[in-house]
């Protein structure tokens, strides 16, 4: 459904398709706050939409609960974030921002029994996740939480959204 | 009557292919079109849009802060329409509705019309004195300048005389002001897609300080944690100091947090934290901002030395009112007045929409109060009806032009989708237009007109511009030589070869 791109992983990205990959590196890596300010995008460079297979012997299952209470289940690899998967197999989550933690489009909600198997949200996650339509304890972003051993059997439920969550929430 | 609905199902059967026009091809209008096209389900649908400017993409394109380029990346959504969609979408940049098209041609040849232009026609404005003064400038009008916006094309400013900056109104749109002219022009806007000229203007600013004001308190503040946590860091990487908030205003907070919400609880220990830690850093000549509260500007005192300058603000202080029933925080002033230095004031208080020509002949209603056309749900309201749900069948509305200037981008997003399902649920009724016409509406489009492919020698232009100097991207900033770069073949060239 999406291009491969790598350009929201901050200025230094460098992709064939953008001319901005034939910048001279001495101009690019100038800007130190600038790069500091990409802090949130600094970790794994994944290619955004870009699933992988899980070598046999170690598949994840990972449970979608979709707005209408459908379940499905996929058999994914350690490392893919649960943004990345859903759209992987065309489920419902938009991810505005391609996955790059500056949007809250991609918020679900965890299963109880895992949220404290994932690493703990950072400022930026939190910052997104203040502006998600129906928060919960156990919110989080699909880009932001990424398929471990220790989240095999996660379950995450897509956030019902409503319109009047929508408009009056956000005032 | 039973043959009038006989009728009415064989003319929607009769429609082999629904044509929607959408009028703003930014977040707005990109995410209906998205939504329908995606979820449309058998309902073949096609989506034409019309940009007064010759660049798509909207506030995404003029709005957004050039350092937040990953907010950008929603312009994916619209590029991938484009790309994949390709048979059922076309793009009509430079065209004006008003001037070049009307709104009676969009009913002639349209199904469904959304109506998506945006709400950033004006501002709000404050009736007092000094309010015309030339150093009084409303955000916007920045906004547009850095982000090479054409209606700014001849504007210019100059920061070389200017130490001390009052900004109004403490939304993302001031925080976005604050961080242009506070970080380093060279090392942090440069490299951006921000405006040549801009980078230049800043190179020579004097600025030292800057004050942001709001007439509410520390919980009302309209910026979100994100937006003052990154300014805050900005400030600590490169010196500059963050003014302590005072104390007087915090402190009665601290028994209120328990009760507070996420967000709020949230920002009020962001605010707390940069405070304690800003009162052991000394003031020691280097640049500076501080968040002030509670205050109303009453005058602007024009500078006696420089007509263009102003000297000082003089504000009035406010107390706050809680109405414990409806949990409505007021402002009510106290009389005493307050006087910040500042030789330049922007003001950042909300923008003002505009009825766009031809409404009224369509007898579509527009609430001047709210900013916004009248709707419900996202379908168009007829004026003067006493049924608040007199719908003008066949059109719609998405984005800040629907529900008011405010919102990011992922709000227009779920707005945007429920326009279209309720669009779909139209077509899937028969409610739309009879769209008469069996002409392209190419035929009717100007010279000027510039489709996709314009757009991308556009974008081409602009990156390999960009590329020369150091830059993501250096935007062109005329309609002129927007429509220069873009080659300009007339769509109608395009309407026997292919859809673009």
């Amino acid at each position: 459904m999406f291009r491969l791109l790598s350009r929201n992983r901050g200025i230094t990205s460098i992709t064939q398709q953008f001319a901005r990959s034939a910048i001279p590196k001495s101009q690019t890596v100038n800007s130190t706050a600038l790069t500091t300010l990409r802090m949130f995008s600094g970790t794994a460079a994944n290619l955004h939409g870009h699933v992988h297979k899980p070598k046999p012997g170690e598949e994840l299952k990972v449970t979608f609960i979709s707005k209408d209470g459908l379940l499905k289940t996929f058999e994914v690899a350690a490392g893919d974030n649960l943004l990345d998967i859903a759209q992987a197999n065309n489920l419902d989550m938009e991810g505005a921002c391609g996955g790059s933690c500056a949007c809250s489009t991609c918020h679900v909600i965890v299963d109880p029994e895992y949220y404290d198997e994932i690493p703990e949200p950072d400022d930026d996650e939190n910052d997104m996740l203040d502006l998600a339509f129906g928060l919960t304890e156990t919110s989080r972003l699909g880009c932001q939480v990424i398929m471990t051993k220790e989240l095999d059997g996660l379950r995450v439920a897509l956030p019902a959204m409503t319109r009047n969550l929508q408009s009056k929430d956000f005032s | 009557m039973i043959s009038r609905v006989f009728i009415r199902h064989f003319r929607a059967s009769l429609v082999d292919q629904y044509k929607v026009a959408i009028v703003g091809a930014g977040p707005a209008g990109f995410y209906t079109a998205h939504h329908l096209l995606h979820k449309s389900n058998g309902q073949p649908v096609s989506v034409d849009f019309f940009d007064r400017l010759p660049a798509p993409f909207g506030l995404s394109r003029y709005g957004v802060a050039p350092d937040h380029p990953e907010v950008k990346n929603c312009e994916e959504y619209m590029e991938n329409l484009m790309k994949n969609d390709s048979y059922q979408t076309r793009f009509f940049g430079n065209v004006k509705v008003g001037r070049d098209i009307t709104l009676a041609d969009l009913k002639e040849h349209y199904h469904s019309i959304v109506l998506a232009y945006g709400c950033t026609a004006s501002d709000n404005t404050l009736n007092i004195d000094g309010s015309d003064h030339p150093a009084v400038i409303p955000a916007r009008k920045l906004v547009n300048w850095y982000n090479g916006h054409p209606d700014a094309s001849e504007w210019s400013i100059s920061l070389e005389n200017v130490e001390d900056v009052t900004i109004i109104g403490n939304g993302n749109v001031a925080i976005d002001v604050a961080r242009i002219l506070l970080a380093s022009p060279e090392g942090h806007w440069q490299p951006t897609d921000i405006t040549s000229r801009a980078v230049e203007v800043l190179r020579k600013s004097s600025v030292k300080r800057i004050n942001i004001v709001a007439r509410r308190g520390i919980l009302e503040s309209a910026f979100t944690n994100k937006e003052i946590r990154e300014l805050l860091n900005i400030s600590k990487e490169s010196g500059i100091r963050f003014v302590p908030i005072e104390e007087s205003l915090l402190a009665p907070l601290h028994d209120k947090s328990k009760s507070l919400g996420r967000v709020e609880k949230r920002k009020l220990s962001i605010l707390d934290k940069a405070s304690k830690e800003a009162h052991q850093i000394d003031d020691c000549g280097r640049k500076q901002w501080g968040l002030y509260f509670q205050l109303s500007p009453k005058e602007f005192i024009a500078n006696s030395e420089n007509p263009n300058l102003l000297s000082s603000t003089v504000f009035e202080e406010n107390e706050l009112i809680e109405d414990a029933l409806l949990g409505k925080i007021s402002a009510v002033p106290t009389g005493k007045h307050t006087t910040l230095k500042n030789e330049l004031v922007i003001l950042s208080i909300g923008y003002k929409g505009n009825k766009l020509e031809g409404l009224d002949e369509l007898n579509i209603d527009y609430n001047v109060k709210k900013n916004c056309l009248s709707n419900n749900g996202g379908r168009l309201l007829l004026r003067n009806s006493s049924d608040e749900y007199l719908y003008c069948h066949g059109w719609y509305t998405s984005g800040w032009i629907k529900h008011g200037p405010q919102g990011v981008i992922a709000t227009t997003m779920m707005e945007s989708f429920d326009t279209a399902e309720k669009i779909l649920e139209d077509l899937a009724n028969g409610i739309h237009n009879e769209a008469k016409s069996q002409a392209d509406i190419v035929e009717l489009l100007p010279k000027h007109t510039v489709t996709w492919n314009g757009w991308e020698n556009i974008d081409k232009r602009e990156k390999e511009d960009g590329l020369i100097v150091g830059k993501t991207r250096e935007k062109l900033v005329t309609i002129d030589a927007l429509v220069e770069a873009s080659g300009s073949n007339h769509p109608r060239t395009h309407v026997v070869t292919g859809r673009k």
